[in-house]
């Protein structure tokens, strides 16, 4: 197990004792920051860093003695690698997809529940529950549903006269089933944030609206919206950061397949470190994957102006 | 006082049945106080592993811990564990990856550790008991890296009484079998055929089919340098692989790992499957099939070129960077051996050596029609090994399954397919 280096605050004002009264009040909180900016340095740093040092170089790791620095030579073979491209291209569909829908939905429904007189606390209990099933058994659940021979959904539909549908198992209808397990799994999230915003909305507000008759959709778009922003925006970064790292549920359900129909860039990056052992590809892949996420988490934070303090 | 005498008797009668397991003429106990880290998948071997396990602490005084994880959980532990040499492994369990893990020097020859009498009985050992087919999976460049302690070969499950009623006769070659599948097939009710879909999994799946057509995967069996899955021969085996699933398999078999294909066929959802041998287990029992006691078990159908049905095992290995080498030796020798391996194999229902599937035992649990297919199986020898011996294996089923997989998925023809797996194999090789 890993040790921590604990600073009590005895020993750290004895050793501040010795200056001065400023200097002490200046850094105390360095001081008991410390331990946790070791231990930050430890499990996220310094794994960075051996990570950037690793996409230099070729790699493999049956044959470490022949590991070398090749330079940019990973990131070049990247740009060039056309399974890399397809798995960006399903990253940047599932992320735009699923976000679109559960923001919608999300408004939709907690618009809807914070209407609702009665039964609110249920209604929210009902909904959490998808978001607390762990993924991976949300996962094993779904494979079983989507079989296409002995399938639950297939059956349901088929009494409808639907179907039969591939699911999972076709290169066409998959990616299509991945998204509608997250929307199934995280819409709720969504919708409990929205509906907290929605909560923080003076009711005097609405009631003006209401007295300048203005129609639901007016009171939704020019009154709840901008109040919500805030709100609307922090569930966006959560879901998108989410969502661009997603694994376990793609992992079970299909694997990135059929062929590579539904390989996201965190399902090739693994790919390529854990079965290929490449290392050095892989690192290159997973730091594009983390600058893609970055990315995509500063715009929101630029264009929703989210406030970290 | 008589019944407590019973027990006496039967428990000594255990006491000398286990002794006798190990009347091999070395010293037990010359490893006392030592421990093994054993890691093994969740399987059933492992499983009847674990119960006999105090027998042989008992016998060697040494302490053996056996750790089992999930498949894809105990991969990455293996890996991590045996790359980085760290050595909490002692002795893992070891699949199609052997290849790569002796060349990187991660697992130990074994020649070394068996042919020193102060570790293990020769005699006792039975090392020509072994199904060559199953420890040739463990030879690697002329060394043995891992013992057999699994069997696995493709064999035709077919429904007795749906082929009775067609009135249809089991087929011999994959021409026959292709038209009984279409025959049965009835969409949406019952698949003609079963067989694996998926990427990874197709790989293993289809190499009989490229043999029985004349092809090879490899250019060399043992030393390979460059794909040859691409020949006009191969590239037949895979078109009918794939002719099979698109005109008789079930729907969504572009995705179908075994596990799909096992539950269908258990569910009564297809009239043929082709597959490891050991899924008769899980076929014939009745608390999870419903199709128990309808089904035969043939040999794998011939192609133009013979019969040959792929195998699989799952081996055990010794880690290089084990610091208990001689109570690992030990410990292989005493699991692995002729006797303690019929024990196993009882219990587990699987058993590399030659010598289990002619015991009485197998005659009286198993369909006789299984124990035959399984032994002429697997002594038929191969052209090439399950897999090939090369390390970048996992590249390997990638590439190769994923060009059979997509002509299952009718995306190109399976020569094209093929022919640009290769080129994409021997950049790999490169």
């Amino acid at each position: 197990m890993t040790e921590t280096r604990i600073v009590t605050p005895r020993a750290g004002s004895a050793e501040l004792n010795k200056r001065g009264g400023s200097a002490r009040r200046r850094s105390l909180p360095l001081v008991f920051l410390t331990p946790a900016f070791l231990v930050l340095l430890a499990v996220n740093a310094a794994p960075v860093v051996y990570a950037v040092v690793t996409s230099l170089q070729d790699y493999y790791l049956p044959f470490p003695a022949k590991r070398a620095f090749v330079g940019v030579e990973n990131y070049a073979n990247i740009f060039g690698d056309p399974r890399f491209w397809n798995s960006f291209k399903h990253t940047l569909v599932y992320v735009g997809v699923c976000i679109t829908i559960q923001v919608v939905l999300g408004c939709f429904i907690a618009v809807l529940l914070s209407q609702q007189k009665r039964g609110v606390g249920f209604i929210r209990g009902v909904l959490l529950l998808p978001i607390v099933i762990t993924p991976i058994a949300v996962a094993f659940l779904w494979r079983l549903m989507f079989s296409p021979s002995l399938g639950l959904l297939n059956y349901l539909l088929g009494l409808l006269g639907l179907g039969p549908f591939e699911w999972i198992y076709s290169p066409s209808q998959a990616l299509p089933a991945l998204i509608l397990v997250d929307v199934w799994q995280r819409t709720p999230e969504m919708v409990l944030i929205l509906f907290t915003g929605l909560l923080a909305i003076p009711d005097e507000l609405v009631e003006a609206g209401k007295v300048d008759g203005a129609n639901p959709w007016q009171l939704f778009w020019s009154i709840k919206l901008p109040v919500l922003k805030p709100f609307l925006m922090v569930g966006l970064l959560f879901r998108v950061i989410d969502l661009a790292k997603v694994f376990d549920v793609i992992y079970i359900l299909t694997g990135g397949g059929p062929g590579v129909a539904t390989e996201t860039l965190s399902i090739y990056t693994y790919t390529t470190g854990f079965s290929f052992l490449r290392m050095g590809y892989s690192s290159a892949l997973g730091l594009l994957l983390f600058a893609l996420i970055v990315s995509l988490a500063l715009l929101i934070i630029r264009w929703g102006e989210v406030k970290i303090d | 006082m008589s019944k407590a005498r019973t027990w006496i008797v039967v428990v000594l009668s255990a006491l000398m049945l286990t002794a006798s397991a190990q009347t091999a003429q070395i010293d037990w106990r010359q490893s006392e106080g030592s421990t093994l880290v054993v890691g093994g998948i969740k399987h059933a071997y492992t499983a009847a592993l674990e119960k006999l396990i105090p027998q042989f602490e008992e016998l060697t005084g040494i302490d053996v811990h056996l750790e089992v994880y999930s498949q894809d959980e105990f991969m990455n532990k293996r890996l991590i564990d045996l790359s980085s040499g760290s050595g909490i492994f002692d002795i893992v369990m070891l699949d199609q990856a052997i290849v790569q893990y002796a060349r990187a020097g991660w697992v130990d020859a074994l020649e070394p550790y068996f042919e020193d009498p102060t570790l293990v009985d020769a005699g006792a050992y039975g090392m020509d008991d072994y199904l060559p087919a199953m420890i040739g999976e463990g030879r690697v460049d002329g060394n043995l890296y891992g013992l057999p302690v699994t069997a696995a070969v493709q064999m035709l499950f077919y429904r007795k009484d749906v082929l009775a009623d067609a009135g249809i006769a089991v087929p011999t070659t994959f021409d026959e079998l292709y038209a009984a599948a279409v025959e049965l097939n009835q969409p949406g009710k019952m698949a003609g055929i079963l067989l694996r879909g998926q990427k990874i999994h197709s790989a293993w799946s289809s190499v009989g089919f490229v043999w029985s057509y004349g092809g090879r995967i490899m250019n060399d069996p043992v030393a390979p340098t460059a794909a040859t899955f691409d020949s006009p021969e191969a590239a037949a085996g895979i078109a009918m692989y794939a002719k099979l699933l698109r005109d008789a398999g079930p729907l969504g078999a572009g995705n179908y790992t075994w596990y799909e294909a096992l539950a269908d066929f258990q569910q009564g959802k297809a009239a043929m499957y082709i597959d490891n041998a050991p899924f008769m287990g899980q076929i014939e029992d009745p608390k999870a099939s419903t199709v128990a006691g309808k089904v035969g078990y043939a040999p794998m159908p011939a192609g133009p070129a013979g019969e040959y049905a792929n195998s699989l095992a799952w081996m055990l290995s010794m880690s290089s960077s084990s610091k208990n080498k001689d109570a690992a030796t030990l410990f292989l020798a005493w699991a692995t051996g002729a006797q303690m391996a019929l024990e196993i194999g009882q219990a587990a229902g699987t058993s590399a050596r030659e010598s289990f599937y002619a015991s009485d035992w197998v005659g009286e649990h198993y369909p006789a029609d299984w124990a035959e297919t399984f032994v002429l199986s697997t002594k038929r020898a191969n052209p090439e090994s399950g897999f090939p011996r090369i390390v970048e294996i996992d590249e390997w089923l990638d590439i190769y399954g994923g060009a059979v997989n997509a002509t299952i998925l009718g995306t190109g023809t399976a020569q094209k397919n093929l022919s640009d797996a290769a080129v994409a194999m021997n950049r790999v090789f490169r």
